[in-house]
């Protein structure tokens, strides 16, 4: 008589085998947690011993991180709809959309910066807004909404700057995003603090429970008095406002304004950091620490690749591909972890058994 | 002479030469957090109609997946007339296994014929179908289970008990040696069940052996010849039916004894101050209902599946709007506009389904529990006293582990039902509607909710509305019930008068 257990299953008799799975799903459900972090440093040693001159220096560091500080802004402006279950496609046209607005009042209207740069987080802003009343009022799904108002923010951008491009704005636009503090340039800066504080609240106040719920099922969140439409509507707002922080950054950076959309690029680095970073920390769902460290691992993968003599096409090769394998690494982790309460369960069966067996003995 | 033990019924096969149509020993399925089947044994032989009963949820239907080959088992063996069962659907058939669903699979457009035709092959004649062997056969076929139907007639014009007979002919057409039927007289009237019973019988002396699956007690007792019992997935039972009565066979269902001993409950309540006074309450698919309910009180609010009772319940919470009536809370005017009102004013309203309704599986426990952490935005989370706190709920509840870090989806069933419960019986709400808040756990894990549910009504006052389908909980729970039928109250039953007998009888449209 054979037992018609499946090999990858766990079979009664052999404890041996369930003690392994289990004892394999605990390490794997570790190195979920941290193994984007150790990759990280693994990347870190590898380049650095590889080229020392070139990649293990401030300058390429501070570069790095630079360079992908809007990646890491626009990260959380896709991280809020995301945790409340949507998705806004729109965040790369937006920072865009900023990127023109900031260039267009300071540079052709000679407006100061600071008021520039708040009418552009507010036309941001005020897009968020749109994308969460079009998906919460209209009822359209997230997807075709935030893919239809990208493509009229590109439009828009283009009637903004009267088709041209701005080459060189201000140098007081540059200053707030170049200047250094501490060696870091300020673009970093806002990153860090913009991370911080959105990971804080997300952490620390009700508000980030609330929109962990309406995210993991709105009907129980309504039945508990939350109510869906309002962090709905929010997290698209704010993260409107965050993709307008991301492109008054670019707009530093870069100095200048494509009347074509400068930032468009960004959507794919955006969503990998997104999706490797939700793997790590709280696996299978976005997290700031996540996004952090995500956005890191690619850019000095890419930077590190490129200083190896890799052709510079590399880059959306890498990040595509980190962002089918953050997915797919992702329900991997999730059927390990249902196969691990699987063993769990029969193993609470086998105890089960033993004390009935037990109890009869006793009995007889 | 046999050495016996207190689980002896489990093997209790004398014949040992004879070959066992299926022996299905210490088979186990676990789905997710669920344990479908924990050790369940079947044996039937050749030449017998073997009767499989058990509640829902007792695992009936994943052992016939399993014995289908539909799904794999996590443990046990399975044989069928003596060979190990092997591979999936397809394999069976071959091997001469048939299983009859309520979804009968036949093309319901094609004639009795092309049914029995197209599942094995169509006799040829020159490489072209042979028409006329082809309606041979399928009279050949009818005429061994004395069947007496114009096999020429399109299926689905056939009334329900031949079209299950057409099913059966298939079967046997290719060659099947046992044949397993899930629920095949759940929509039959009594003349097609003898019908199809008397054609089951001749089948049965025909040396195949049948395999019946059933809920309806009358079945068993008038065809079966053996009765094997599931009850949260083992076979507590397996019994000569001819030595067995209803009484008997419901007593194995359910796993009570006769009497329900009603648990101790709070003391006359008619001192304590009013919680809910609902007057005259109508909304789109029930009323107008009137009923009060005290503080301190468990009341039933029961009645079949689509009695209404569930639309009160949501119209009480602001869930569902209401075409008329009115509200008081605590004495005074209610009208909540949404859950939000509801839950402000002090209700709690713990949903049916905890899956689609209640619980962010993907969640915490503690994100779960303390979901509406306050109104306030900007009080930031104690996360280490809201931790201790949710363990202490977990405790209390006897949620096991105890851990309020884990995501829910990670606990059983039974556990996941006393965290939702414990979401809202730990709040310190004045009334709570509970919707079947039993509903798919098993006995321990019910006694436990039954016990919590008490416990915070006899000290807390706490008013408890139990909205349920399920009459056994109302007897064990409540201190007084209502019970709905299409839309309205059609009686109310005192603790002492309370009895599932006479609860079903009212929700089916008996006269009392």
């Amino acid at each position: 008589m054979t037992a018609v257990a499946r090999p990858d299953t766990t079979s009664t008799p052999d404890g041996r085998k369930v003690r392994r799975t289990v004892a394999h799903s605990i390490a794997s459900a570790h190195l979920g947690r941290f193994g984007l972090l150790a990759l990280l440093v693994l990347v870190i040693i590898i380049f650095s011993v590889l080229k020392p001159t070139e990649f293990a220096t401030w300058a390429n560091f501070t570069q790095t991180a630079d360079q992908q500080a809007s990646v890491m802004i626009g990260g959380l402006a896709v991280m809020l709809p995301l945790l409340t279950a949507e998705i806004d496609l729109s965040v790369a046209a937006n920072i865009s959309f900023a990127n023109i607005v900031l260039s267009v009042l300071t540079t052709n209207d000679h407006m100061s910066v600071g008021l520039g740069v708040v009418l552009a987080i507010v036309a941001s802003t005020a897009v968020g807004l749109g994308n969460g009343l079009i998906v919460d009022r209209l009822q359209v799904t997230s997807f075709v909404a935030t893919l239809g108002t990208g493509t009229l923010l590109g439009g828009l951008g283009l009637a903004v700057a009267h088709s041209m491009d701005i080459l060189t704005v201000p140098s007081s636009v540059t200053t707030i995003v170049r200047t250094k503090v501490w060696g870091l340039p300020l673009s970093v800066v806002y990153a860090v603090v913009a991370m911080a504080i959105v990971g804080m609240v997300l952490r620390y106040l009700p508000v980030g429970r609330k929109i962990r719920a309406v995210g993991a099922n709105p009907r129980a969140a309504v039945l508990t008095g939350i109510r869906p439409s309002l962090y709905r509507v929010a997290s698209f707002t704010v993260g409107g406002a965050l993709a307008g922080i991301a492109g008054v950054v670019i707009t530093g950076q870069l100095g200048s304004a494509t009347a074509a959309g400068s930032a468009d690029t960004l959507l794919l680095p955006i969503f990998a950091a997104v999706f490797l970073g939700s793997t790590a920390f709280t696996p299978g769902r976005p997290n700031v620490l996540g996004l952090f460290v995500a956005a890191l691992f690619l850019a000095f993968v890419s930077s590190g690749l490129v200083m190896m003599g890799a052709p510079a096409w590399e880059s959306p090769l890498i990040n595509g591909a980190a962002l089918i394998t953050a997915v797919a690494l992702s329900s991997w982790a999730l059927r390990l972890r249902a196969r691990r309460f699987r063993a769990e369960q029969l193993k609470q069966i086998d105890r089960d058994d033993q004390d009935q067996v037990g109890e009869a003995a006793a009995a007889v | 002479m046999q050495f016996t033990t207190a689980d002896s019924s489990k093997r209790t096969d004398s014949d040992p030469d004879a070959v066992l149509a299926i022996d299905a020993m210490q088979l186990r399925k676990v789905y997710g957090p669920t344990t479908a089947l924990a050790g369940a044994n079947l044996q039937v032989r050749a030449g017998e109609i073997h009767g499989l009963l058990g509640e829902n949820g007792a695992g009936k239907s994943t052992l016939v997946r399993i014995l289908a080959g539909a799904d794999q088992p996590d443990g046990g063996t399975l044989r069928f007339f003596g060979e190990d069962a092997s591979g999936g659907p397809a394999d069976r058939r071959k091997d001469g296994l048939a299983f009859i669903h309520q979804d009968l699979g036949l093309f319901e457009g094609f004639s009795v014929t092309e049914n029995i035709a197209l599942s094995c092959v169509f006799p040829r004649r020159g490489g072209l179908i042979d028409h006329k062997a082809t309606v041979e056969r399928a009279r050949q076929v009818t005429a061994r289970i004395g069947f007496d139907l114009d096999v020429t007639k399109v299926v689905g014009e056939l009334p329900l008990a031949d079209q299950t007979l057409v099913a059966v002919c298939r079967a046997l057409a290719e060659g099947a040696r046992l044949i397993v039927l899930d629920e095949p007289t759940a929509y039959l009237e009594a003349r097609q069940v003898r019908k199809l019973f008397a054609l089951l019988t001749r089948l049965r002396d025909d040396g195949v052996a049948c395999v019946l699956i059933t809920h309806r007690i009358e079945d068993v007792l008038h065809i079966c010849d053996r009765v094997t019992v599931l009850r949260d997935g083992r076979d507590v039972a397996r019994r000569e039916a001819s030595e067995l009565s209803e009484a008997d066979l419901i007593r194995m269902i359910t796993g009570r004894s006769d009497s329900p001993s009603p648990a101790a409950r709070s003391d006359s309540a008619s001192a304590l101050p009013s919680r809910l006074g609902v007057e005259e309450l109508s909304g789109p698919s029930f009323g107008p209902v009137s009923f009060t309910l005290q503080a301190g009180e468990i009341l039933g609010l029961c009645g079949l599946e689509d009695a209404g009772q569930f639309a009160v319940g949501r119209a009480v919470v602001g869930d569902l709007p209401t075409t008329g009536g009115q509200l008081t809370f605590r004495g005074r005017p209610y009208r909540p506009r949404n859950v939000r009102d509801a839950l402000n004013a002090g209700l709690g309203f713990v949903p049916a389904s905890r899956a689609a309704d209640g619980l962010a599986s993907s969640l915490t426990v503690t994100d779960n529990i303390l979901m509406d952490a306050g109104s306030s935005w900007w009080r930031p989370l104690r996360r280490r006293t809201d931790d201790a706190s949710c363990r202490r709920l977990m405790d209390t509840f006897r949620v096991s582990p105890a851990h309020p870090e884990r995501e829910v989806s990670t606990f059983s069933g039974g556990n996941q039902q006393k965290i939702l419960l414990a979401k809202w019986l730990g709040a310190g709400r004045q009334l709570v509607v509970l919707n079947q808040p039993t509903a798919g756990v098993d006995i321990g894990a019910k006694t436990d909710i039954h016990d919590e549910i008490r416990q915070d009504c006899r000290h807390n006052e706490t008013a408890a509305l139990v909205i349920s389908t399920d009459f056994q909980e109302i007897v064990d729970l409540c201190d007084r019930a209502l019970v709905m039928r299409r839309g309205r109250i059609v009686g109310e039953l005192k603790r002492d008068e309370l009895h599932t007998d006479l609860l079903a009888e009212m929700a089916y449209g008996g006269t009392v």
